[in-house]
């Protein structure tokens, strides 16, 4: 019981020296004198600030940019691919077969002349017959 | 709506208003700068340092979510910066790894007490020089900008328990360089 009451007293007593000691200690560095932000510091840091916002915005606008090329060339190169596997192979036959594309071309060539001939024979005619008069003389 | 408020500030630098930003220099410029010049213990690097914290900031800014305090986290951004800085360029002798001083005389305390004010602070500054940057910045946290122990752990990382257990310990070690002085 004796003994209980020391311990608490001795508790008490180092309780309050570690609050006096905490109390020095505080006092000390309440004490400490600040030393104030330099002048410049403040324009120097927005200055810093505004070179990282533009930094930023151009760092965005070339991001922007490469993206938009990126999904050009994504979008040129799908086209490249649709073409090639799906266009090309129903001209295939066509393009690789020479003399059938030469008969087609003879033939094309042969109906676009007849078509002409049929066109000049036309105007030729009409032109006679508007010249010759109503009466056809 | 409170304009100057830390959440309306932060909202207006993320829409692009870089001119608000000036409100966290003006508000928390000082404070920033006293750390870290307590924890490098030089004024140019301090300069140096509390420039870099302040573009730091601005460069997260869009990463702050808003979990803690926005002083705790701009602390946080100080602190590390600060420390890691004052580890790179000096090696100091950790007092940590020597031996930790044990039971200081109460005597030792009346006498740093009884000293008149201006060698207490002379003491304590010269003492402080000789903490490593983490105790320095743990202390300073403590005493001059008046953090709690929970604040102090979220700034430095470390659980609350150990925060107190390095406080009791870098306050021990102070008095002990005090009274190291001293005689």
């Amino acid at each position: 019981m004796e003994m209980n009451k020391d311990i608490r007293t001795a508790a008490e007593v180092n309780g309050f020296r570690a609050v006096e000691n905490d109390r020095i200690l505080r006092e000390a560095f309440e004490n400490l004198p600040e030393l104030t932000v330099p002048a410049e510091l403040h324009s120097k840091v927005m200055q810093k600030v505004e070179n990282e916002a533009k930094r930023k915005s151009r760092r965005v606008e070339i991001l922007s940019r490469a993206a938009v090329v990126a999904a050009f060339l994504l979008l040129a190169g799908l086209a490249a691919m649709v073409i090639r596997d799906k266009v090309v192979p129903l001209f295939a036959g066509f393009i690789l077969d020479i003399h059938m594309l030469m008969f087609c071309t003879y033939i094309g060539l042969l109906a676009l002349s007849l078509l002409g001939l049929d066109y000049i024979i036309r105007r030729h005619l009409s032109r006679k017959h508007a010249s010759a008069g109503p009466d056809g003389r | 709506m409170e304009l100057n408020t830390d959440t309306y500030c932060i909202q207006k630098v993320l829409e692009g208003d870089t001119g608000c930003f000036s409100f966290f220099l003006d508000k928390y410029g000082q404070a920033v700068y006293s750390l870290v010049l307590k924890i490098v213990r030089s004024r140019e690097v301090a300069e140096e340092l509390t420039q870099d914290v302040f573009v730091k900031v601005y460069r997260k800014l869009p990463s702050f979510r808003g979990n803690c305090a926005f002083s705790t986290w701009l602390y946080r951004i100080a602190y590390n910066t600060a420390v890691s800085e004052a580890r790179k360029k000096k090696r100091e002798v950790s007092l940590e790894d020597e031996a930790v001083p044990g039971d200081v005389p109460e005597e030792a305390i009346d006498a740093v007490a009884d000293g008149g004010m201006a060698v207490k602070l002379e003491i304590l500054d010269e003492a402080l020089g000789r903490l490593s940057p983490e105790e320095r910045a743990v202390i300073v946290l403590f005493y001059m900008k008046e953090k709690t122990v929970g604040e102090i752990a979220e700034i430095t990382g470390m659980t609350q328990a150990n925060v107190k257990v390095r406080l009791f310990r870098i306050r021990k070690k102070l008095y002990a360089i005090m009274m190291e002085a001293m005689e």
